[in-house]
């Protein structure tokens, strides 16, 4: 009766939100994702992914950017742009930098 | 070509990111939100029935298992919808969402 996912999995940002999404995009997305998810580091545990240094927001654009990204990965031409606020642009930026994608 | 999109779903501190396509149903997004809290023994495993989708904060836009993504005009790549789940009987959690910071 215990069957757990393994279609999903939940990253929990600084704040404890909670943010879950697919476990195939993020293996795709993001090197530090994949090795974190695949590689048996004390930072996921079956499935989950803490990131203590990254807020919700920001969390949850770099995901959107994720599903931006797989959906426009094998399209050849102009794709939209994927807009970034200013405001958030910094700490996106350190982010994107430790999750290398 | 399958025209796909995904639409952020969310619910007090938690969102869920649900692919999807015009011709899915609300009922088959329900399942997929189960399916996602099922991926971590830290969640409550809830099922479809014990689950409302909202348009938007307003309780009157709740969304019809039977309906299709596509019914909504207004749901595209990336909206955003609610989710409530049931307290047990005919009572319902109200819509409350953490707002992320500007």
């Amino acid at each position: 009766m215990d069957s757990q996912s393994d279609k999903f999995v939940k990253l929990i940002s600084a704040e404890g939100m909670e943010f879950f999404m697919e476990k195939s995009v993020a293996i795709a997305g993001s090197d530090t994702m994949k090795a974190m998810l695949e590689g048996g580091f004390s930072e996921s545990e079956n499935n989950v992914v803490r990131f203590p240094e990254i807020q919700g927001p920001i969390l949850e654009k770099v995901i959107q950017y994720l599903y931006y990204k797989e959906r426009y990965r094998k399209t050849t031409g102009q794709i939209p742009e994927f807009v970034i606020e200013p405001e958030i642009a910094l700490e996106l930026l350190v982010a994107s930098n430790y999750l290398n994608c | 070509m399958v025209e796909s999109m995904y639409i952020r779903i969310k619910r007090k501190n938690q969102t869920f990111f649900i692919r999807t396509s015009k011709a899915s149903s609300i009922s088959s997004i329900k399942n997929e939100i189960s399916d996602a809290l099922s991926c971590s023994s830290n969640n409550e495993n809830v099922i479809p029935e014990k689950m409302r989708l909202y348009l938007s904060t307003d309780p009157s836009s709740a969304l019809r298992d039977v309906s299709t993504i596509a019914d909504h005009n207004s749901i595209k790549d990336n909206s955003e919808l609610y989710l409530v789940f049931s307290k047990g009987g005919d009572a319902w959690e109200s819509i409350d969402v953490e707002a992320l910071s500007d």
